[in-house]
């Protein structure tokens, strides 16, 4: 077995070996591995997280493989939290990855949720996600992205101190069947909700009380303060 | 009364949010100031009033910060 310190030299030498172990007790949900998901999962485990937990019950279709980033054609048809889960554990062999295919907001999610640190919301539809953060334990967080052609939108949800997807996304409650999507956005802002779970993991979040607007052809990046309602 | 109304919309085709001062009456709405942006918000937007998240029919008063962002829903 490769030793953990090899693999993650150059992590040390930036953020230093006690980070790196801080890194390693911490346990992430990932809610939905679709296109954000499979980019925030792959960082964190390339960042050294020690636990994982990643729950969607699509299938892997072709319209996925333009930006989900752990799949490739040979997957078309398998279960995306299966293929994702091996993907994911063959990076570094380091960290433990758990697989459930499960349906947010029709499954129990409790028990899987308290066991985490904090929870990455991937998901792609609104009913899915105020499930999500219906069932999120109190103090454990929530980075939160969503995405439109070129434009994406982050925030950390810290329950009982920021603003919740309720009130945030109120105006919202169909969905349409083809959003637009470019991989670009993707992993942009896959990158940056990965960051950010890392600033809440080491308990400085950037996002608390803030959204991160991103526009990938103009280079556009700018914080809007948004507080409760 | 004044309002100045931010469009992120215009992020969405590569450009910078658009900022306009708007002279309104008293009792107008957020719907209001979204129809003279010409802003279609037939997918659904978020709208903060002041920063907080509120709604089309929400009164706007003198000197609010407005702001409309568009619908996002993929990952």
């Amino acid at each position: 077995m490769i030793a953990r310190d090899d693999i993650f030299v150059r992590n040390i030498a930036f953020w230093g070996s006690e980070q790196q172990d801080i890194l390693a007790g911490k346990s992430v949900f990932i809610a939905g591995v679709g296109a954000l998901g499979c980019v925030v999962a792959e960082i964190l485990v390339r960042c050294g997280i020690g636990r994982v937990v990643v729950a969607d019950r699509g299938v892997i279709d072709p319209p996925d493989l333009n930006r989900q980033a752990l799949y490739t054609v040979g997957d078309l048809g398998e279960p995306k939290a299966y293929i994702a889960a091996d993907r994911l554990k063959a990076l570094t062999g380091l960290t433990e990855v758990v697989a459930m295919n499960v349906s947010i907001g029709e499954d129990d999610i409790a028990g899987a949720l308290s066991g985490c640190d904090g929870v990455a919301d991937c998901l792609d539809n609104f009913p899915s996600r105020f499930a999500l953060e219906d069932a999120l334990p109190e103090k454990i967080f929530m980075v939160t992205g969503a995405l439109r052609g070129d434009y994406g939108q982050l925030t950390s949800i810290i329950p009982g101190r920021t603003v919740r997807l309720r009130e945030l996304f109120a105006g919202f409650g169909k969905t349409e069947k083809i959003v637009p999507v470019i991989p670009t956005i993707v992993f942009a802002a896959g990158s940056l909700m990965a960051q950010e779970i890392l600033n809440n993991l080491l308990c400085k979040p950037q996002l608390a009380g803030r959204i991160l607007v991103v526009g990938m052809a103009g280079f556009y990046l700018e914080h809007v303060p948004v507080k409760p309602a | 009364m004044k309002i100045q109304a931010k469009s992120f919309f215009t992020v969405l085709s590569g450009g910078r949010p658009t900022i306009k001062v708007f002279d309104m009456p008293e009792g107008t709405t957020a719907e209001e100031v979204i129809r003279e942006m010409k802003i279609d918000m037939s997918d659904g937007a978020i709208i903060l009033i002041n920063g907080r998240p509120s709604n089309e029919k929400s009164v706007l008063r003198e000197g609010d910060d407005f702001a409309v962002m568009p619908p996002v829903s993929a990952a």
